[in-house]
């Protein structure tokens, strides 16, 4: 999976390069943000941009990179559709992750 | 027009195939009159069962086949998956308890069989000749 990154002064910004993030997919997705977090990224904002589908196994990957995170720091997500959001708000986790509408909003509130 | 009342969509059981049957399963959605978002819940849900299929019932081996049978009949379009790999031991309503202020209570499985229970109209599992049946039902909207 193509994901680019780049780095600014309190934030690492990821962004997924495919439309899809499922079964196939998504642990590709989790061994890259284990290393991202590993290096020392511990606040990292998920640009889902590109992203018009997200399976359990694609939330499972963002949750555990949550998880692995930990008190060490936050994931945040932004630009997310409305079918991928719907899949927030039936599953609940739109109550876990700091969500904004888009990258620049979200650089704006996390850089203040 | 004339529509077939029934198609056959077949994958072997290869994670990366599953991107396929997504595809179709939208494009008939979007067909029959459901809107983007219910198309793409519709879309997940036979993903998530084509994925437990590949994942669960053949354990990620590769020598097995998938069926989606879709059938559209006046009410309802409606969604038959198919393998002969490793039965469900149950099938029982999935739920999703956690904390969302507590990040070691968040759930990193189970996902799948509750979204498909909670996008769904029906959900029907059986076992017929060998062959696990997972069946997906979804009301057409009145237009």
């Amino acid at each position: 999976m193509i994901i680019e990154s780049n780095k600014t002064d309190k934030l690492l910004i990821v962004t997924p390069m495919e439309k899809r993030i499922d079964a196939y997919s998504a642990k590709d997705f989790k061994g890259k943000m284990v290393d991202w977090i590993n290096e020392g990224n511990f606040h990292i904002l998920i640009d889902l941009v590109n992203v018009d589908f997200i399976d359990s196994s694609g939330l499972n990957a963002i949750v555990s990179s949550l998880k692995t995170i930990g008190k060490n720091g936050d994931l945040y997500l932004c630009s997310i559709n409305e079918t991928i959001m719907s899949m927030f708000r039936l599953t609940r986790l739109n109550r876990v992750f700091k969500m904004f509408d888009s990258k620049d909003k979200a650089v704006e509130a996390l850089s203040s | 027009m004339i529509i077939p009342k029934t198609i056959k969509l077949t994958i072997d059981s290869y994670l990366e195939n599953v991107f396929w049957i997504g595809l179709a399963v939208r494009s008939f959605c979007s067909y029959f009159y459901f809107n983007e978002v219910e198309s793409c819940q519709i879309e997940l849900s036979v993903v998530e069962a084509v994925t437990n299929s590949i994942k669960h019932a053949y354990q990620m081996q590769p020598m097995g086949k998938v069926d989606v049978i879709v059938s559209i009949d006046d009410r309802s379009i409606i969604f038959d998956i198919c393998d002969k790999g490793k039965t469900m031991m149950t099938f029982e309503k999935a739920t999703l308890e956690f904390d969302p202020q507590d990040i070691e209570s968040l759930p990193e499985g189970g996902m799948g069989l509750y979204i498909i229970q909670n996008t769904m109209d029906e959900v029907i599992y059986k076992q017929i000749n060998g062959m696990n049946i997972l069946t997906l039902i979804k009301y057409l909207k009145k237009i």
